[in-house]
């Protein structure tokens, strides 16, 4: 039972442009949704890529001025959000352009909330809390993973309190996503694993949520497939086009899945993680999700049963206790072959830091829709079993 | 009290998540834009009632792109007349006209008639194009009250230029003399001006020392020429409306009057001098008279009895002449007190 409105289901999508050459369109998308002035949001290594220069190329070719704002980590903070947002007022801007992976676009998201209210970010974290449009934001990403660009969550980090806190509502999906595989070329065979995981994650999450529904269902098992098919590829053959497009899709599908399903304990768990650990965030998801399913399976083995099935092993009369032994095995098979063979304690956690990782994942709006209620023992459990 | 179980707010937060929650709708712009709308409508509701008459012109060709209601109705125009027009068609005289400052203007009304007004204009730039912000007050009561003003201003100043008495009006404790009347300069023979440009201490002769505030002194004055001037003087304080407090100086030729007292000291001294002589007189008199009685006598003859009977003669004449000198000091007395 899930209350008056359990059974229904809602999806919300941004317009978007899919394919080679995509992020030509962007000074025509910019003066579409009204921007006469408008913040180039990137980070440091997006712009040494010749990414933000390319897409600043097309915009002033359209004829759109800009402010190009860069001070972006690998996990946004609220001051880089204020930041961003004073400057955005002072220099007259009344639209955002994204160009990077989940860091500027989720960034951005909140400049553009901040620019709106004028309050700060920390304000906003939860979920349904924003009663404001930003202005017009388009995303162009350069990763195939975060999704933030067809999203409604908004992922950052507040320092002095050392976590990562979540802001999720509709009204910050952007308005426009320019999906190009062009730009996915410069990623490193890591980087192209550490995001494809993070998609994979969404997908796996997004199907066995509690808020899942028909047409999030296809998305999500469409995108493990894809992923599972294509993801090793990208990693072999980073200049393959056809690879690089098919890991945009699955993100892309990935993305529309879990913004609308939801997750659940993964990414509690890595949201809670990234408050300790300046990892990324990929690669948290990619240790922990092979435990979660563990722990989660009981819960919904039939769900699990088709993303098993999605992952290419064929169980459909195979007894429950077998297809969670072989999707726990093919998930940490599939991403030991990735290269992504950490455990938490290599990555600088310590048995100490679960009880208050426990309770701040506890805490986190992505457990609500985990097929599993869950309580402190999963969840340490969990952390246990990925140290 | 009833608690929410923790399950109602997991499911009211579930609902949130999967965009069911109150806000949580797909963005869009229409609603802020409509709440934009309304500030607008209730700005230019405000604008239009306005006193002030507000004229957006266009930089590049100087054509009027908006106007208030109080723009169109004052100068009795309908807005579609105005805007398109070009601004300066509607200025029958201006000063130069200069970004940032106030100057005073005559536009040009549909029937012709000028409105006098009071303009400032400002830079301003919408949507990329130069724009000038014109903001016009109509002065024309202000005007009229200025006039009127004026005219009582300069009524009364012929009242106190006519008046024969001398006024100052100057600075407390013999400071700057901030305004004068004709009486002053003709009395001391100086201009109006040069009067302004002195202190009161330069209008007293040395060693005077100034009346007290409410008092009445009779003071040595200096014309311009040097010469002292007797005047009588009041002293006595007025207070500004911005509370300033000054003195006003009301300043009386005393030449005549000072001549007067001195000629009836000079009468009141020759009578007292008449008089002395008149009481003696009777024993001047009598002294040679009793030496004739006594004569007389001894002469023993009948002429002498006729000339002790005219000596008797005398002596009451003179009797009556003493009883006439007690009179006199009556008539002194009354003179002393009254005159």
């Amino acid at each position: 039972m899930t209350g008056e409105t359990g059974g229904l289901r809602k999806f919300v999508a941004p317009e978007f442009v899919c394919g080679a050459g995509a992020h030509r369109l962007a000074g025509q998308y910019a003066k579409n949704i009204g921007g006469r002035r408008v913040m180039l949001v990137t980070d440091p290594g997006v712009r040494a890529a010749g990414h933000a220069s390319s897409v600043a190329r097309v915009l002033e070719e359209a004829g759109v001025d800009f402010v190009l704002f860069d001070r972006v980590s690998q996990n946004p903070r609220v001051e880089e959000v204020a930041d961003g947002a004073r400057r955005f007022g002072e220099e007259g801007c009344n639209a955002l352009v994204a160009v990077g992976g989940g860091s500027p676009m989720d960034c951005a998201k909140g400049i553009g909330i901040v620019a709106a209210t004028g309050r700060p970010i920390e304000e906003f974290e939860g979920v349904d809390r924003i009663d404001r449009p930003g202005p017009p934001l388009l995303c162009i990403p350069t990763t195939a993973g975060s999704s933030a660009d067809v999203s409604q969550f908004a992922i950052l980090a507040a320092p002095d309190r050392r976590i990562k806190f979540a802001v999720i509502s509709k009204i910050i999906v952007p308005d426009v996503s320019l999906l190009d595989p062009e730009l996915l070329h410069t990623l490193s065979p890591a980087l192209t694993a550490n995001t494809g995981l993070d998609a994979l994650t969404h997908a796996v999450e997004a199907y066995v949520s509690t808020g899942a529904g028909p047409v999030t269902d296809l998305f999500a098992l469409s995108a493990i497939r894809r992923l599972t098919t294509y993801l090793p590829l990208a990693v072999r053959h980073p200049a393959s086009p056809a690879y690089r497009e098919e890991t945009m899709l699955a993100s892309l599908e990935a993305g529309l899945a879990f913004s609308n399903a939801s997750l659940g304990a993964v990414h509690a768990l890595a949201h809670s993680l990234g408050g300790l650990l300046d990892i990324p965030h990929g690669v948290c998801n990619a240790i922990l999700l092979e435990h979660v399913v563990g722990c989660n399976f009981s819960w919904a083995p039939e769900r699990y049963r088709a993303v098993a099935e999605a992952f290419g092993l064929n169980v459909v009369r195979a007894p429950r206790e077998v297809v969670r032994a072989a999707l726990i095995d093919r998930i940490a098979t599939f991403r030991h072959g990735l290269g992504i063979d950490q455990t938490l304690s290599g990555c600088g956690m310590d048995a100490g830091d679960i009880p208050a990782l426990t309770r701040s994942a506890l805490l986190d709006p992505c457990m609500v829709t985990n097929p599993r209620v869950p309580d402190e023992t999963m969840v340490r459990r969990c952390y246990e079993r990925a140290l | 009290m009833s608690v929410p179980s923790e399950r109602t707010y997991q499911d009211r937060l579930r609902e949130s998540i999967l965009g069911l929650g109150e806000h949580s709708t797909r963005k869009s712009h229409y609603p802020e834009l409509q709440r934009r709308l309304d500030e607008l409508e209730r700005f230019r509701f405000l604008l239009d009632r306005s006193n002030d008459l507000f004229f957006l012109v266009r930089a590049a060709d100087g054509r009027i792109v908006d106007a208030n209601a109080s723009a169109c109705s004052r100068l009795g125009y309908g807005s579609r007349d105005l805007v398109g027009a070009r601004f300066v068609d509607l200025l029958l005289e201006a000063e130069v006209l200069l970004i940032e400052q106030t100057v005073t203007a005559r536009l040009r009304r549909d029937d012709e008639e000028p409105l006098w007004v009071e303009m400032t204009m400002q830079r301003a730039r919408f949507s990329g194009e130069e724009y000038l912000v014109v903001v016009a007050r109509d002065v024309t009561e202000r005007n009229r009250i200025l006039e009127a003003l004026t005219e009582s201003e300069n009524r009364y100043r012929g009242v106190v230029q006519q008046v024969t008495d001398g006024i100052l009006i100057v600075e407390p404790g013999g400071g700057a003399i901030e305004d004068t009347n004709r009486a002053v300069a003709d009395l001391l023979g100086y201009s109006h001006f040069a009067l302004l440009g002195l202190h009161t201490m330069d209008l007293f002769a040395p060693g005077s020392r100034l009346p007290d505030e409410g008092s009445t002194t009779v003071c040595q004055l200096l014309r311009s020429d040097g010469n002292p001037v007797p005047a009588e003087v009041t002293v006595t304080p007025i207070t500004y409306g911005d509370d300033r407090v000054m003195h006003c100086f009301v300043i009386r030729d005393a030449t005549a009057r000072l001549e007067v007292e001195r000629v009836r000291r000079e009468a009141h001294e020759q009578l007292e001098q008449n008089i002395l002589q008149f009481a003696t007189l009777g024993d001047h008199i009598r002294n040679p008279l009793a030496v004739i009685v006594g004569l007389a006598d001894l002469l023993g003859t009948p002429d002498a009895e006729r000339i002790v009977q005219q000596a008797r003669e005398i002596d009451r004449i003179v009797d009556q002449l003493d009883r006439g000198w007690i009179e006199s000091e009556k008539v002194r007395s009354f003179l002393r007190r009254y005159y």
